[in-house]
């Protein structure tokens, strides 16, 4: 699973064309993405900001492969994927993507490790080898002590180390975060951020969604999204595809 | 992957505990009582079959209805003859006489059921011996009264089985017998005799007494009322035709077949009785018992759709982490199914337990049959299958966005 073809290396993790979303209730269309191209390369760290309705969540939905597009074309990994089978998807999804939303979203009936060790489940990996690299993640998110314990004894920031710890146990290309802090005070909000930029100088490509002018500054690319289009786009990593994307965006 | 359904379903019934249990309840309730009823069922006609071996499937009984009957329908000597002579394939015949008496004994006083019989009557009714003996043809002749109770008396009276020479008195009507009791004995016959008996008679004797006519005479002070007999046939196929021709001889006897005072009573008649009473109230119970389970069924259908509602988010969060559809709909069908197992493992154990207090209670032997105990869990499985499918479709199919928005 990790080990590509050279050809597809230099291919961008995540490319996504022309993506249009219309949201439909009873008669009302709601065009909530209007064209939007994005393209991430491996390793970046991208912000994607805009107020609330702008249809950020929608994009991240799409590229998280919670959601189908109405038009457009996504290839991720290498893999055209939105016209992959719901099966395909939910493989996809636990191979390729890990998650982080802003409610935390653990389950309060299990346990830490069983927490993070939920995806490996349905990766079909045994149980001994999933609670030695749920034992691992949650070492690494320096929760190690608290692995017996439910998520209603520890607090926000903690919950949101066990978060990130279930994304990554499965090793995913892509860390999506949506509003990850949005719940959390201001220091824990900080120590999130290094962890995702930590992760990120690790390899990991971190796409976050966020309003806070602030988080925004953590990463190096920040994409501006108003109204379903991309207006603008400041990627100090690669030139190109920022200019590029950019240009399309303020269309 | 079934290992980790189990263990999830585990986690999501242990978080609610009360909830489940009162899901299940439904389910232990038409389970228990399927078990219960249907192993309750089975000894009763376990007992019946038993006093049927013992009694000898040939035998049958004549008896009076006593709330028409008047003394020129008393049998007599001369309608013994007359039967033994042109009913064919009849072996042998014996008179019961009958009629109550106070029974004087250590333990007191009872009203007792006196029944009058020649040396006849324990070869055509093939009483056994339960504790000392039967009578002897000298006890028929004999001057001095000798008496032998049956086992349901002996234990109401005495508490005990073990009552051979007990002397009690016998008085009736200001006349005094004294006499020794020999024996207890048990029949499938004294079953059939008490059917035939006249219900106040019933509810006033605390005992059955056997006694030879010839005593049952000196107590008296006169001829004993015949007013039943029991018959012997050749053979089973041959009771129908004995007891037919035996009524139409007798009521042409007594000249009143206008009344049709007799009446024929066989062994195999008063099982078939019991069986179908039996299967009738098995047949009610078990369709009340489906009833709960199907409305026990609807209870579970209804928690799992609540609780997919409540786990929106969950399932949601498990689609995301890489659930597929199959994974959500094994998962939930899998809750409903231990629901309804654990429901029916419980009940079946309840309807054991009930089934032998039951069984204490009334002194039959506890029959446990384990097709029934199948059946009941069987059942509950299906139950659950068949309830959690809907609920678990309706969590499959949900969006994983409209589930993780669901805040």
């Amino acid at each position: 699973m990790m080990n590509y073809p050279s050809n597809t290396t230099v291919s961008p993790l995540v490319q996504l064309t022309d993506c249009v979303k219309v949201y439909r209730t009873g008669q009302v269309h709601l065009k909530a993405l209007k064209g939007v191209d994005l393209t991430v390369h491996r390793g970046e760290m991208t912000a994607i900001m805009g107020p609330s309705g702008s249809g950020k969540s929608t994009l991240m939905h799409i590229v998280g492969l919670l959601d189908e597009m109405d038009e457009g074309q996504y290839i991720l990994n290498g893999r055209e994927v939105q016209s992959l089978t719901d099966n395909e998807q939910a493989q996809a999804r636990n191979a390729e993507i890990g998650f982080v939303f802003q409610s935390f979203n653990l389950l309060q009936s299990a346990n830490l490790r069983d927490n993070v060790a939920l995806p490996l489940i349905y990766a079909g990996v045994p149980v001994a080898e999933r609670r030695k690299r749920a034992e691992a993640m949650l070492e690494r998110v320096g929760l190690l002590p608290w692995a017996e314990h439910r998520p209603g004894e520890i607090s926000g920031g903690q919950k949101q180390r066990v978060a990130i710890a279930r994304a990554m146990i499965n090793r995913p290309s892509l860390l999506l975060a949506d509003e990850p802090t949005g719940n959390l005070d201001s220091k824990s909000g900080r120590e999130i951020m290094e962890l995702f930029v930590e992760l990120n100088k690790m390899g990991t490509t971190v796409i976050l969604i966020t309003h806070d002018q602030e988080i925004a500054t953590y990463t190096r690319r920040i994409l501006m999204i108003v109204d379903g289009l991309v207006v603008s786009d400041s990627d100090g990593v690669n030139a190109n595809v920022g200019t590029d994307l950019s240009a399309e965006g303020t269309f | 992957m079934f290992r980790e359904f189990l263990l999830m379903a585990r986690g999501a019934l242990r978080a609610n505990k009360m909830r489940s249990f009162l899901t299940m309840l439904g389910i232990i309730v038409g389970v228990s009582a399927v078990v219960t009823i249907l192993s309750v069922g089975q000894g009763a006609r376990n007992l019946i079959m038993e006093q049927f071996d013992t009694v000898g499937t040939a035998s049958s009984m004549i008896f009076s209805r006593t709330n028409i009957f008047n003394s020129s329908d008393a049998f007599t000597e001369e309608d013994l003859k007359m039967l033994r002579s042109r009913v064919p394939n009849l072996i042998r015949v014996a008179p019961m006489a009958s009629d109550t008496a106070q029974m004087r004994t250590t333990r007191g006083e009872h009203t007792v059921f006196l029944f009058g019989i020649d040396e006849n009557y324990d070869r055509i009714t093939m009483s056994e011996t339960v504790s000392g003996r039967l009578f002897t043809p000298r006890d028929f002749d004999s001057s001095m009264a000798r008496i032998v109770l049956s086992a349901d008396s002996a234990a109401r009276i005495f508490n005990s089985y073990n009552v051979d020479g007990e002397v009690v008195t016998l008085i009736h009507g200001g006349r005094y017998l004294n006499a020794t009791v020999v024996g207890v004995s048990r029949s499938g016959f004294q079953k059939t005799m008490t059917q035939a008996m006249p219900e106040e008679m019933l509810q006033q004797a605390a005992a059955i007494v056997y006694i030879p006519l010839n005593s049952m005479r000196q107590l008296l002070g006169s001829e004993p009322i015949i007013i039943s007999l029991a018959l012997l046939a050749e053979d089973v196929s041959d009771i129908d035709s004995v007891n037919r021709r035996s009524l139409e001889l007798l009521h042409e006897r007594h000249k009143n077949a206008d009344r049709e005072p007799y009446r024929a009573m066989s062994l195999t008649d008063v099982m078939e009785q019991a069986n179908t009473i039996i299967n009738i109230v098995t047949i009610f119970i078990v369709a009340v018992a489906a009833i709960s389970l199907l409305v026990g069924g609807i209870g579970v259908m209804n928690i799992m759709l609540v609780s997919v509602v409540e786990r929106t988010r969950e399932i949601g969060l498990r689609k995301a982490l890489g659930a597929t559809r199959r994974d959500i709909l094994n998962q939930f069908i899998i809750e409903s199914v231990i629901l309804t197992t654990l429901g029916g493992l419980i009940g079946a154990i309840v309807g054991v337990v009930i089934a032998n207090v039951i069984m204490y209670l009334t002194g039959l032997k506890p029959v446990f049959t384990p097709g029934s105990f199948l059946l009941a869990v069987g059942f509950s499985v299906s139950v659950g299958l068949f309830f959690g499918i809907r609920p678990a479709m309706t969590a499959a199919s949900l969006n994983p966005i409209d589930a993780l928005r669901n805040e």
